[in-house]
């Protein structure tokens, strides 16, 4: 069992920076200071959104970081998986642009990693998605990473801490996870996830292989866990 | 030339007659058009910018009436809802507090706006009741006692007055204006997620337009709709003007309108820079070029001058922004009126008048104010002169 203390946090934090070569103190993500500068070549992507419904986005998701070829998907890993979220309607937007996936309805869309300067005409047309409100989020809710299987599925389980997040906040954190869990091999096509909703982690936590770890938004001077994936659930324990 | 080749050539011109011919017919019959302009909001003085915007509209609907049935629509509302104006209204009443506005001048109420246009802003939700009772009719008593100056001012400058006090509540809800917008992609609603409404033309490479922010406020953009969308089967042609700070909002509307199977014009107006300036009354600029001063300096009787300032805000300075306002011009101007006018002894035929706005409306429609009215500088034109001056610029 572990103990998620300051300390814990802040390494993970600088083992996520490390990992993009970049080694700062990790303490430059607090106090709203501006993320280290990677250069104009670091790689980004739009996520496009007319709507939002929390099964389709974590389809979408999986689906689009399963489908990125692997050096594509490490350039963004080491871009910080640098993601803008806009409004938009994919609908509208298919004729003069290509999507590396669109959800089936139509209500999301990924872009394809890339410099930013490359996506200057998408974002002139589109507006920063600048949602406040969080909707009523289920308690529990269950997915399966698409795509074909290469080894047998696993289950884990996905503890978000929703507490205090605008919608934006939270698809920035869900996506960070996600994406960078599938870079990781955690999550692999087949598995079971279950993402579980909770308003504050209680030490101490179970055994994970991936952690989110940011500025705490109420006090930006500390980190703060905002989600945590399992490792492989043997057995339910209740 | 094989004679194959010229017989296509001669089809082919033939069919272009025969289309021309057509249109030309079908312009002959009356349309029913909308005209819908900017209207200038009730919070500063009259500028040469502002006259211009409205002349060119009264000749471009009297020169128009005179061939089609003309609606020149006219709703305070729409534009009264803008948080300029509400902003405006509300800082009177925080700042200023009760004074007697029956008594104040254009220009002490446009020195308001100015300081009101310095000050801090205040948020939407403040704004509220404003928005609301405005919504119904309501109008602030500083901006009902320009209103009346200005009518004045339309009386002296001869403009047709489509109702400046008008307010007539929007016959679409905000709601109904959105589904049916949905209802064609070209709107993403986003409140229920906390977040804004915007207009979305990006098929069409048009940047999304916020309508409706995130507190829930809705701008002029969306008052327009409410006012437009309900107009389109009313009418053959629906006739924008606009400045050119507006040209893509105006876009948006008038693809909109498209949509939903309007004929649309857009007519977008450059300002008149005052002391080679191009800027808006906010910033102040305008307090040596008000109607009071502009008419002091044209001694001469009110029908020259009419004329004079048509001439000059209209055919001198033109559709754009690049020609300067100056005093001097205007004086030349109020010079060539009165030769205009002691000069115009021919009758004019009224067939002949007819042909020539029919001309000038060819190509759109409506009689384009510019080009009728620099027809007066025109020698060619003589004939047309008296007709011209006793009916478009009566």
């Amino acid at each position: 069992m572990i103990m998620l203390t300051q300390e814990l946090l802040r390494e993970e934090a600088q083992r996520r920076l490390a990992e993009s070569g970049v080694h700062v103190a990790p303490e430059r993500l607090l106090n709203g200071d501006a993320p280290p500068d990677l250069g104009k070549d670091a790689l980004c992507v739009l996520v496009i959104l007319r709507a939002f419904d929390l099964l389709t986005f974590l389809d979408g998701t999986l689906t689009f970081t399963s489908s990125l070829p692997e050096d594509v998907l490490r350039g963004w890993y080491h871009s910080f998986t640098r993601t803008i979220f806009l409004v938009g309607d994919p609908r509208n937007l298919a004729q003069r642009f290509s999507f590396a996936h669109v959800t089936q309805d139509r209500s999301v869309a990924w872009t394809r990693p890339a410099p930013q300067h490359v996506y200057t005409g998408l974002r002139r047309l589109l507006k920063l998605f600048d949602a406040s409100a969080l909707p009523k989020l289920p308690k529990r809710i269950e997915c399966s990473v698409p795509g074909n299987q290469t080894r047998s599925a696993i289950r884990r389980r996905l503890y978000f801490n929703f507490k205090g997040l605008s919608l934006e906040e939270y698809l920035i954190h869900l996506n960070h996870t996600l994406c960078e869990s599938v870079f990781r091999g955690v999550l692999h096509p087949g598995d079971a996830l279950e993402l579980i909703h909770v308003e504050a982690f209680h030490d101490p936590v179970e055994p994970y292989d991936y952690l989110r770890v940011h500025a705490d938004q109420a006090d930006s001077s500390r980190f703060k866990v905002f989600a945590y994936l399992t490792r492989e659930l043997r057995y339910v324990p209740e | 030339m094989s004679t194959q080749r010229a017989v296509v050539l001669d089809l082919a011109l033939e069919n272009a007659l025969n289309f021309s011919y057509l249109q030309a017919h079908i312009r002959k019959d009356k349309m029913r058009l909308l005209l819908a302009p900017i209207a200038v909001t009730p919070t500063k003085a009259l500028t040469p910018s502002h006259l211009k915007g409205l002349l060119w509209v009264d000749v471009l609907f009297k020169a128009t009436a005179r061939l089609h049935e003309i609606v020149y629509l006219s709703n305070r509302t729409t534009f009264d809802i803008t948080s300029q104006t509400l902003g405006y209204w509300e800082y009177l009443d925080r700042v200023v507090g009760p004074i007697k506005y029956e008594d104040c001048s254009e220009e002490y109420l446009g020195e308001l706006y100015i300081q009101y246009q310095a000050s801090p802003k205040v948020s939407s939700v403040s704004l509220a009741p404003y928005r609301e009772k405005t919504e119904r009719g309501w109008l602030h008593p500083a901006s009902r006692r320009i209103l009346e100056i200005w009518q004045g001012h339309y009386q002296r400058l001869g403009l047709y007055d489509p109702g400046l006090l008008t307010a007539k509540p929007f016959e679409l809800s905000i709601d109904i204006v959105i589904e049916r917008l949905s209802s064609r992609g070209m709107c993403i609603d986003t409140r229920t997620m906390g977040g804004s409404v915007y207009l979305d033309l990006t098929a069409q490479g048009l940047p999304l337009r916020q309508v409706i922010n995130r507190d829930g406020q809705d701008n002029y953009l969306m008052c327009l709709l409410r006012e437009l969308l309900p107009m389109t089967e009313r009418y053959d042609k629906i006739i924008l003007v606009c400045d050119e700070e507006l040209t893509e909002d105006y876009l948006l509307v008038q693809r909109i309108l498209n949509a939903f199977g309007a004929c649309v014009s857009r007519v977008v107006l450059g300002r008149a820079p005052l002391d080679g300036v191009v800027q808006s009354s906010r910033h102040g600029g305008w307090q040596r070029y008000t109607v009071d001063k502009l008419f002091a300096a044209c001694a001469d009787s009110p029908e020259v001058i009419r004329l004079a300032f048509r001439l000059c805000l209209i055919a001198c300075l033109g559709r754009g922004s690049k020609q300067l306002f100056h005093f001097e011009l205007l004086r030349q101007c109020v010079g060539r009126a009165r030769r205009l006018l002691d000069a115009s002894s021919m009758d004019t035929a009224p067939e002949e008048l007819q042909r020539f706005l029919s001309s000038l409306a060819s190509h759109d429609d409506y009689v384009d104010a510019y080009r009728i009215t620099s027809a007066l500088f025109s020698r060619k034109h003589s004939q047309l002169t008296r007709g011209l001056l006793s009916t478009v610029f009566a």
